[in-house]
């Protein structure tokens, strides 16, 4: 005997199925089963919910509305103000690490050589003390980055075969410290250097 | 004054009619975040999230879904986008409200609190889009094909998604 389809069987169990549907639960205990243990289980579910006395009091809703509107009238971060913070500026720090090296590693292949096509992955970095930078600006890493990223073009980045993971440059900037960032800066210097 | 109404007072930067709109959702939108997510404290972040959203995208909206899917939709987006959902834990004896001993038994009344964390834990458990589909159905009573539309599926794909949340469901709270 074919069984009824898993639509089916919702349809039966919400009471809009065909007369055939019907007629086959009544001849199946497979499925006649199946809408039994359902059915047991959808009352578990609702006896749940509706004896749920963990609700919010009346003050909870009397000013759900006010601070719905503060959180609408609160000033929103400008589009830059996120570069500012010391781990995004670490982040974009090591994404134009990798871009960089892979625009450099264009330079090493001829035009009939084609790219690689695996995509170069940042590794998990160990876990090393972290000494955040407290002033971004003040970073010298963050300025040659800077500096490095003016003339940068994503698409030679992309043509060279890279293809960072989403993530994988801010799971490995994450774990910096600032020897590392100052590793990073003389890194990108030598490369701005060979790119002039 | 319906929904339609008060969208399109909204829409003109009536703010009373957006606040009309809030008090008048946001007790189904919070039930919906709450059941969603486990907990009352990321329930009431993630619903006031929900209104500022649906505040900000009230220009784009052009009515061709009930006012209230649309509130669903945002709402489901947001708690399946909650990095993590919090297991609910058995609450310490001293934290349980007091029952009304005429009304119901203790040892009856804690069992049932007891069966109600393990149902809540087996909702954790599965998999977002099974879980919302459920919810939305059991819960809040909604039909497929609103289902489909808030979960931005098709109809059968949701009944499928109720199918096997189902036996999931019934699966995980045997191996209790």
């Amino acid at each position: 005997m074919t069984h009824l389809h898993e639509t089916e069987l919702v349809d039966v169990l919400d009471g809009n199925a065909t007369s055939a549907a019907v007629a086959h639960v009544e001849a199946c205990s497979a499925c006649s089963a199946w809408l039994v243990a359902m059915r047991s289980t959808l009352q578990a579910i609702a006896a749940v919910d509706s004896n749920d006395e963990r609700q919010p009091s009346p003050w909870f809703w009397e000013h759900f509305s006010q601070r719905v509107n503060e959180r609408i009238d609160a000033p929103r971060p400008g589009w830059f103000s996120w570069i500012r913070a010391p781990r995004a500026a670490g982040a974009l720090t090591a994404a134009a690490l990798v871009l960089l090296v892979a625009s450099g590693a264009r330079t090493l292949y001829s035009p009939n050589v084609a790219a690689p096509a695996r995509s170069i992955v940042i590794p998990e970095p160990p876990t090393l003390n972290d000494d955040p930078v407290d002033d971004a600006d003040a970073d010298a890493a963050w300025a040659v980055v800077r500096t490095a990223a003016q003339d940068f073009v994503y698409e030679d980045a992309e043509a060279a075969g890279l293809a960072p993971q989403a993530g994988a440059a801010e799971r490995v900037v994450r774990e910096m410290s600032n020897e590392e960032r100052a590793e990073l800066a003389r890194l990108l210097n030598l490369e701005i250097k060979r790119g002039a | 004054m319906d929904d339609a109404e008060l969208v399109r007072l909204a829409q003109t930067g009536r703010r009373d009619a957006f606040d009309a709109i809030v008090v008048r959702h946001q007790y189904r939108v919070y039930q919906l975040c709450y059941r969603m997510v486990g907990n009352h404290e990321d329930a009431a972040d993630l619903a006031q999230d929900v209104f500022v959203r649906a505040f900000r995208a009230l220009g784009k909206f052009k009515g061709e879904s009930a006012l209230a899917t649309w509130l669903h939709r945002i709402a489901v987006n947001l708690c399946l986008n909650r990095k993590a959902v919090k297991v609910p834990r058995l609450t310490p004896i001293e934290e349980v409200e007091p029952v009304d001993t005429k009304a119901e038994r203790v040892d009856v009344a804690m069992l049932r609190g007891e069966r109600a964390v393990e149902v809540r834990a087996a909702i954790a458990r599965l998999p977002p889009k099974q879980r919302a589909t459920l919810i939305l159905r059991t819960y809040h009573d909604l039909p497929h094909d609103e289902i489909a539309k808030i979960l931005g599926s098709s109809v059968g794909a949701t009944k499928a998604n109720f199918f096997h949340a189902l036996a999931n469901l019934k699966r995980l709270m045997q191996s209790k």
